[in-house]
């Protein structure tokens, strides 16, 4: 009778437990969502500036954000979210040239091309500079989108990058000074200060 | 408007470009992160990222281990960038090294030997040949005809730099054969919960009461406690506290190794020491895995840190000394190539077995940063390189 008694305990607990594990999982998804509902838009800005490709930015985020959910309560716990998915968009980024070779996957939902208007004032220039980005080596663009478009300081961007203030300064320069010598428009542009 | 404000603004009009939309739902992330977790299960199969492997247990937390080691020189960025493809017309001529392809092992004089039997791993030992196909180890004659085989346990083998002595697996230890006919097993402590060989260090035999005896093995410990070891044929082990995993121990002493890792990349840090048992290292990377030593311990052949999949997308040519990129040459979208299969050459110069799309070949890489092609393989292979260079090499 005792052993009885004591599987039906361990069976009302384990059904207590899975029940519980299944709010947690819900709880978990929710959240999980509404990061994704509130930051999707900008990661798929930064992914664009790094890939130059709309299709290959929702392919970067996508595989970001799925690292980032397999890894969630964890990064959560650390209060870092934003530069953690940073991070992995980079490498991933980086991890996308290695293994171009690879069939993709494909995202869910295409996004329409949504060209710059020809006759904006910044046209002309605004294309120039785009079209030297996308030339720069792979770590340069990354510096570059994280130092100016994402507005980091040397610092955020070195943790992000994985490499120290003195790479990222280098990187930066020596991407100015590519895009100076190609891009008479932007000859004047410097390096930001540390912030 | 500031200057900086300008090159901001710029791209921030760029990106405005995209909109907000959310083509992304739950279930497209779900299901790539389910796609994730099978890529990162089935990587713990893979030999070749098998140093990334032993250290996931372990629960580096981010902001540990992960953090690059800024204590050490870094070895400096790439020099000279080149394309990863198999499409190049420069010619690479013939190996200095025999290699093993479509059952022959083809020799340096152009000659071939007939090789019975499905090997996936292949070195030369004594005047013979030593192959392995995971389960059995078996030495042929120059003739390709086995004369010795034995029941393997571990994936691979490690043979001696003068070619005399081969070490591997059992289930008993240690094993070694030399080219005296010589066996010796050392049991592996129990310390070393799950060994994986990494190299063999001794001339001709193993047992220590051999007049040429005594031999140094250095190993990995893939178990849920990762580390590497030193082991004698005295059955002495020294760990190598600072590795997580070696990559490779070359005859000079010099050793590499993976020493942090960062499991949610997954990417990871290697350090060079000029000896196991000095003070610390020559200089680390956490851009490149160090991969194998050159045979004269110059030079050091290396792929992308970040190493997920199959292959490497990117390789490089790393001076030993201080890690400086000689030369690196890295894939693209027009040329989605990587090397499964990398050995040195006589020459200093480094072989790989390179896929790029449905075309694989043999490719000559040189420190001063060319790339010539030694031959196409003929046939379809999807997945295991079709040849086999020599394991020390």
């Amino acid at each position: 009778m005792v052993t009885v008694v004591g599987a039906a305990v361990l069976e009302a607990d384990e059904q207590t437990g899975a029940a519980v594990g299944a709010r947690d999982k819900d709880a978990r998804d929710r959240e999980f969502s509404e990061y994704m509902q509130a930051r999707q838009p900008s990661l798929l800005r930064t992914a664009y500036l790094l890939t130059g490709d709309q299709h290959t930015a929702e392919d970067l985020v996508q595989t970001a954000l799925a690292k980032l959910y397999l890894s969630w309560d964890k990064v959560q716990r650390h209060e870092a979210v934003d530069g953690y998915v940073r991070r992995i968009l980079v490498n991933e980024h980086n991890s996308l040239w290695r293994r171009a070779w690879k069939k993709r996957e494909t995202t869910a939902s295409e996004l329409p091309d949504r060209p710059a208007d020809p006759d904006a004032p910044s046209a002309t220039h605004d294309a120039e500079l785009w079209a030297f980005v996308q030339t720069l080596p792979r770590k340069q663009r990354a510096a570059i989108v994280l130092r100016y478009y994402e507005e980091l300081s040397e610092a955020e961007t070195a943790e992000i990058l994985g490499v120290s203030v003195g790479t990222v300064k280098s990187q930066t320069s020596r991407a100015l000074s590519a895009m100076r010598a190609r891009v008479g428009e932007i000859a004047h542009l410097s390096p930001q200060e540390e912030r | 408007m500031t200057e900086d404000r300008g090159l901001t603004e710029a791209l921030q009009r760029r990106a405005d470009e995209l909109g907000t939309t959310h083509p992304l739902s739950l279930e497209d992330v779900q299901g790539r992160a389910r796609g994730i977790r099978r890529r990162r299960t089935a990587l713990s199969g893979l030999a070749a990222a098998a140093v990334l492997a032993v250290a996931a247990p372990i629960g580096l937390t981010i902001g540990d281990d992960a953090t690059p080691d800024r204590s050490t020189p870094v070895a400096s960025s790439g020099v000279k960038d080149g394309v990863l493809t198999t499409e190049v017309d420069a010619d690479g001529g013939k190996p200095g090294v025999p290699y093993l392809y479509d059952g022959e092992i083809h020799l340096p004089d152009g000659g071939t030997v007939q090789v019975a039997g499905e090997w996936t791993s292949f070195d030369t030992l004594g005047e013979g040949f030593v192959v392995s196909d995971g389960s059995d180890l078996a030495l042929l004659d120059v003739e390709g005809q086995i004369v010795h085989e034995v029941p393997t346990s571990g994936s691979t083998f490690a043979v001696s730099a003068d070619h005399t002595v081969v070490a591997h697996l059992t289930e008993r230890g240690v094993q070694t054969i030399g080219v005296t006919g010589d066996e010796f097993t050392v049991p592996v402590p129990a310390d070393i919960e799950s060994p994986q060989l990494v190299a063999v260090q001794g001339t001709e035999s193993c047992d220590p009461e051999h007049e040429e005896g005594g031999c140094v093995f250095f190993l990995n410990d893939g178990g849920p406690t990762p580390g590497a070891w030193s082991l004698t044929s005295k059955g002495m082990i020294n760990p190598l506290s600072e590795f997580l995993a070696l990559s490779d121990v070359a005859d000079d002493k010099q050793v590499a190794g993976m020493t942090s890792i960062d499991e949610l990349e997954p990417s990871a840090c290697h350090q060079v020491w000029a000896d196991a048992f000095a003070d610390g290292p020559e200089w680390h990377s956490c851009d490149h895995r160090v991969i194998a030593f050159s045979p004269d311990g110059t030079r050091v052949s290396a792929g992308y840190s970040y190493a997920d999949g199959f292959g490497d997308g990117s390789l490089a040519i790393l001076d030993a000394a201080d890690g400086t990129v000689l030369a690196e040459w890295v894939n693209s979208e027009e040329h989605p190539a990587a090397a499964t299969n990398l050995g040195w050459d006589d020459d200093g110069t480094l072989l790989g077995v390179v896929n790029e799309g449905e075309s694989w070949a043999l490719m000559r890489f040189s420190p001063d940063g060319g790339l010539a092609k030694v031959m196409d393989v003929e046939g379809e292979y999807s997945e295991s390189s079709p040849i086999l260079l020599p394991r020390s090499s």
